[in-house]
């Protein structure tokens, strides 16, 4: 048995974490968040980036039979394309199917006022993630800010400041080996050449489709049953929106269709929901304005759908 | 109206941000209805805070915060008598050099959990069992780097005839409206 023991005055004292993503976090600071396998959402997303996506996830279940002919998993991708369109869901849904924690750094982590902070960040992130001897995907948001190319530059401080990120970057991606790391950015033209070809995948991620838009609309509608014939109308005139401004929309109408009768006003009319609701999102700057948020027309064509939209199980 | 870029954002953060504090406004006065109600039925609001702070704890954090507050009642002559619960006492020793013999089992001890060890078939057909249960890819049981999570997912895979990423059925056109006009 256990010897008697004397009580001593106790702190709320954390053992080092043996879950390794209190681990991560401890290790990491303010250099990164980390974010759980368990939290990630399924992406909506077409054929292409799948297969792409599967067969990097089939290497990886693979590792030992590619190992005894030489070769071995890719280890990182470049998630190119528009704002919104589910780079960082997709990077989430992949570490979830290896049932990794992914660590997400954006710009705002890692570029820094003082000259040499932003290369001596990314080192810290690096030795941070070395230090919690746990295997991780690293996505690196906004990636640009590094990783920009470096002809382009004017010759400023601001430019010197990046370059010696980029370069340390560039050497901390070489010794990287406890994961797998991913990129985005919604700038693909003013990628570093050097950069970009250090990349084993480079993977666009456009707007979605119809079949996609109706899903995604579909998804965000609920609890919400909107009929199928409306869910084309709605996928048909949103061509050219992303994914989060089709989930800003659709929240948009469940909260009008909350909050307007607390506030005694009526939601008997679909035109007017939406047009309320469209009036307070925008596509971000630089990118198309679909047909619903420019087309005043296409908003009165809504009044064909059938309203207001049943709640789910409600009709049962 | 004509709003140029800026301005259509600005407005739509500032909109985006008022329904959203009229909502809590809502809420909040939901909440205050509930409280009325529980305390006319005779339950007490302070009590009931409590549990739903200790109900948002997972089993582990509740467990170490219930530990040390008896740690702390006891320090304090504050347990009244009762004895400490074993998780206390594990928490008292939790940091100190074991001493005890090697092998002989200690009542404190939690019995090991038995590894759930799984044949690459075994993991399959419990992966794909778990598509036909309805469960997420991402609701694999083995841990990463476990080759029978490869197999979990392969076996989910290839039960569902996908690549885990398809759009779920929920989300697709209703089945009875189908075959009418599925046009890409
Ligand atoms: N393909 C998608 N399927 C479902 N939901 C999506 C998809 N893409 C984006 N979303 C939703 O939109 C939101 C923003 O997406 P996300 O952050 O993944 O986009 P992103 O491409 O990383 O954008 P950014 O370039 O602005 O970082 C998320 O909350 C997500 O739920
Ligand atoms: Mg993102």
């Amino acid at each position: 048995m256990r010897r008697e023991q004397h009580m001593q005055p106790t702190r709320i004292q954390r053992k080092p974490a043996e879950d390794p993503i209190e681990r991560l976090k401890a290790c990491l600071g303010k250099t990164a968040d980390v974010r759980s396998p368990k939290d990630a959402e399924e992406p909506i997303l077409d054929a292409s980036v799948r297969a792409s996506l599967f067969q990097w996830m089939a290497e990886i279940r693979a590792a030992e039979e590619l190992k005894s002919v030489g070769v071995k998993p890719r280890t990182n991708a470049l998630l190119f394309g528009p704002p919104g369109c589910g780079k960082t869901t997709l990077a989430h849904h992949f570490a979830a199917r290896l049932g990794l924690p992914m660590v997400v750094v954006g710009s705002e982590h890692l570029i820094a006022g003082i000259l040499g902070a932003s290369g001596q960040n990314v080192a810290k992130l690096f030795d941070g993630l070395a230090a919690a001897e746990t295997p991780v995907v690293l996505f690196m948001d906004e990636v640009e800010a590094v990783g920009a190319s470096r002809s382009g530059r004017t010759g400023g401080q601001c430019d010197d400041e990046k370059n010696s990120a980029l370069t340390v970057l560039l050497r901390k991606m070489e010794e990287f080996n406890v994961g797998y790391f991913m990129a985005a950015t919604n700038l693909p033209d003013g990628i570093d050449p050097a950069f970009w070809r250090r990349f084993n995948m480079q993977i666009g991620i456009a707007l979605p489709g119809f079949q996609e838009r109706f899903a995604i609309i579909k998804r965000y509608g609920m609890p919400f049953a909107f009929d199928d014939d409306d869910l084309d109308l709605l996928a048909e005139a949103t061509d050219g929106a992303s994914p989060a401004l089709l989930r800003e929309l659709m929240e948009g109408v469940k909260r009008t269709l909350v909050v307007r009768p607390r506030m005694n006003l009526p939601i008997d009319d679909p035109c007017t929901i939406f047009a309320s609701v469209l009036s307070a999102t925008m596509p971000p700057p630089e990118m198309e304005v679909p047909k619903l948020w420019r087309n005043a027309d296409t908003v009165k064509g809504l009044s064909a759908m059938s309203w207001p939209p049943q709640r789910m199980g409600d009709q049962a | 109206m004509t709003l140029n870029n800026s301005q259509a954002r600005l407005f739509s953060f500032v909109q985006r941000i008022e329904t959203l504090l009229e909502e809590r406004k809502g809420i909040n006065e939901g909440i205050s209805d509930i409280k009325t109600e529980a305390k006319s039925a005779g339950f007490d609001n302070k009590v009931i805070m409590q549990m739903i702070r200790e109900r948002a704890m997972s089993q582990a954090e509740r467990e170490e915060w219930q530990s040390l507050c008896e740690l702390y009642r006891a320090t304090l002559g504050m347990l009244d008598g009762t004895p400490m619960s074993d998780n206390a006492r594990r928490h008292m020793s939790r940091d100190e050099k074991d001493d005890r013999e090697a092998g002989v089992d200690d009542m404190f001890d939690p019995t090991p959990e038995p590894e759930p060890a799984a044949s690459p078939a075994e993991a399959r057909g419990q992966g794909a069992e778990a598509f036909r249960s309805g469960k997420r890819v991402t609701e694999n049981p083995f841990p990463a780097g476990d080759p029978a999570r490869a197999s979990w997912d392969e076996g989910w895979c290839s039960e569902a005839g996908s690549d885990g990423m398809d759009i779920p059925p929920e989300w697709r056109r209703s089945p009875k409206k189908a075959e009418k006009g599925d046009e890409a």
